[in-house]
């Protein structure tokens, strides 16, 4: 059985290198993630794609994807030959989705860690290339991206259509194929309850929020993700341009609102900090959606100021760390739930009680 | 109303004309085919739209089996796809293009992709700029072009609902671009 580099995952400064913790918007712009979806001519979308044919599929991705040579650190890894905890893994750092996860049948993900580059292999789509970024360089993001999916044509024949552009499993990602998903952390206005009036501001303009961990799931820890969502009609950089141009005004409201906050009701926003603080610093049990609220608001408190002692690394790493699957690699062994919420709150005390913390 | 022609009485009567002279007297005529031809009935002669839209009237009592149209190649059926909401294979988008359009220019707002330099594109359309969008008229006469493509596409295909949407789109251009002539001269 193929074996993930858990090493890699256990450690922490490995675990928040794709998010902000410094640049001009770090305090809201947290990541940004931007894929394509192809899929490969002469062969059936994956909703009729035999357990034969899609095997075959694999195997030929897997070669071809590894005969690009994008980064000395490249590897392949077969899902099904996976252990259950080595997917989950992964899906907690987005590096696949939930569908590939627990999904089933010949699948896989072709990934750089230096590149911060994956491609799922057998996902919705034959291929979904995707790479990601702390911050929002959106425009550099793309290049690097379009510069494999390029190589990738090279190679492999890509499902595409003269009226409509890359064609794609679902009607939805049709044309482009092109998604942009910024990670955006608004505690404040989700405090306010003017998410509200964001949610209806974006849909007019074509955008989509979704929660943490992409489509179809809810929102965990004030944490969203704004994407585009069109993907034919508009060219890449118009749909790029549509998503950079609402950020400024959805950080410049965020700022609005936590200055707001502060001013009316300084003390009770302190006190709530540093009591999420408290509570962080000495739980001896916590579960995942508590601790993840809880660093939510702490790192709404080192972006303000309240807090001197975390750095704002720290708590992006731990909003990483904490997560089901990367506290059992921590203990080296799969934990029931009671057990990881004992080994979440040493982990975390720990963390925010070591040298970067006072 | 007279069931047989009123001319020959012999056939049955098919074409039904209802005549206003000038002193604004109506006279109701009932005909077969072979006398109303005779009585020079004025043949409908609009080029594409009349004659693709007859073509598609004499079939309609023919053929209902739109819905059950399948995909040769995956063996998808649009009610499939509408239930899961994936498509099977990329023929589907053709084989179900009548109803692929609408449900594009829904979700996206727009049916055609827009991608100069893809990777994937046939090298002769990869390297041609897009068409600038410069006055109105170029776009409608591309819009129109397009969708009397689509209409010859849908009726091959036998999907009249189609058709019929279509055909009016037609011809509400057509007017507009009567109306702006006029207006414009």
């Amino acid at each position: 059985m193929a074996e993930l580099p858990r090493s890699f995952f256990s450690s922490p400064e490995n675990a928040g290198h794709w998010m902000a913790h410094d640049g001009p918007d770090h305090d809201v712009v947290v990541s940004t993630r931007i894929r394509l979806a192809r899929n490969v001519q002469n062969f059936p979308f994956r909703s009729r794609l035999s357990e034969e044919r899609a095997k075959e599929l694999e195997g030929h991705l897997k070669a071809r994807l590894l005969g690009l040579d994008v980064a000395r650190d490249q590897t392949y890894f077969g899902l099904e030959q996976l252990h259950d905890l080595d997917r989950e893994l992964l899906f907690e750092r987005h590096l696949i989705s939930m569908e590939l996860a627990r999904g089933s049948g010949p699948r896989g993900v072709f990934f750089s860690r230096s590149r911060n580059l994956s491609v799922m292999v057998n996902e919705e789509d034959h291929l979904r290339l995707q790479v990601f970024g702390p911050g929002q360089d959106l425009a550099g993001l793309l290049e690097k991206l379009r510069e494999v999916d390029q190589r990738i044509a090279g190679q492999v024949e890509y499902a595409y259509h003269p009226r409509f552009g890359y064609l794609t499993s679902c009607p939805t990602n049709v044309g482009t194929g092109l998604r942009i998903s910024v990670m955006l952390h608004l505690p404040a206005l989700v405090y306010s309850k003017e998410i509200e009036k964001v949610f209806n501001a974006t849909a007019k303009m074509k955008l989509a929020i979704r929660g943490f961990y992409g489509e179809g799931t809810s929102y965990l820890g004030d944490f969203f993700q704004v994407s585009n969502q069109v993907t034919l009609g508009r060219t890449q950089e118009r749909l790029l341009g549509d998503v950079s141009k609402v950020l400024p005004k959805l950080v410049e409201q965020e700022r609005n609102v936590r200055r707001a906050i502060l001013e009316d009701q300084g003390k009770g926003l302190e006190d709530r900090i540093h009591r999420a603080f408290g509570v962080l610093s000495h739980a001896r049990r916590i579960n995942s959606q508590e601790a993840l609220d809880l660093l939510s608001q702490v790192r709404l408190g080192v972006c303000l100021g309240i807090l001197q002692g975390p750095e704002l690394k720290a708590v992006n790493e731990l909003l990483v760390m904490s997560q089901p699957a990367h506290i059992q690699i921590l203990e080296k062994r799969d934990l029931k739930e009671e057990e990881r919420d004992l080994v979440r709150a040493r982990y975390i005390r720990q963390r925010l009680s070591g040298p970067s913390a006072n | 109303m007279s069931v047989f022609c009123q001319k020959c009485q012999k056939e049955a009567a098919s074409v039904h004309v209802t005549e206003i002279a000038k002193e604004g007297s109506k006279v109701e005529l009932h005909l077969c085919e072979e006398c109303a031809k005779d009585h020079g009935m004025p043949v409908l002669q609009s080029p594409s739209v009349f004659a693709l839209f007859k073509e598609l009237m004499d079939k309609t009592n023919t053929v209902t089996r739109t819905r059950d149209r399948q995909c040769p190649q995956c063996n998808m059926t649009f009610g499939e796809f509408k239930a899961k909401g994936r498509f099977g294979c990329a023929h589907d988008y053709e084989v179900f293009l009548s109803r692929v359009i609408p449900l594009l220019e829904r979700v996206h707002g727009a049916s055609e992709h827009v991608g100069e330099g893809d990777s994937a594109a046939p090298a002769a359309a990869a390297g041609s700029p897009p068409p600038p969008a410069r006055a109105a008229a170029p776009e409608t006469s591309g819009e129109l072009k397009r969708l009397r493509r689509d209409l010859q596409r849908v009726i091959k295909n036998e999907e009249y609902e189609e058709a019929a949407r279509i055909r009016d789109r037609i011809q509400q251009i057509e007017k507009q671009l009567q109306d702006g002539g006029a207006a414009d001269g």
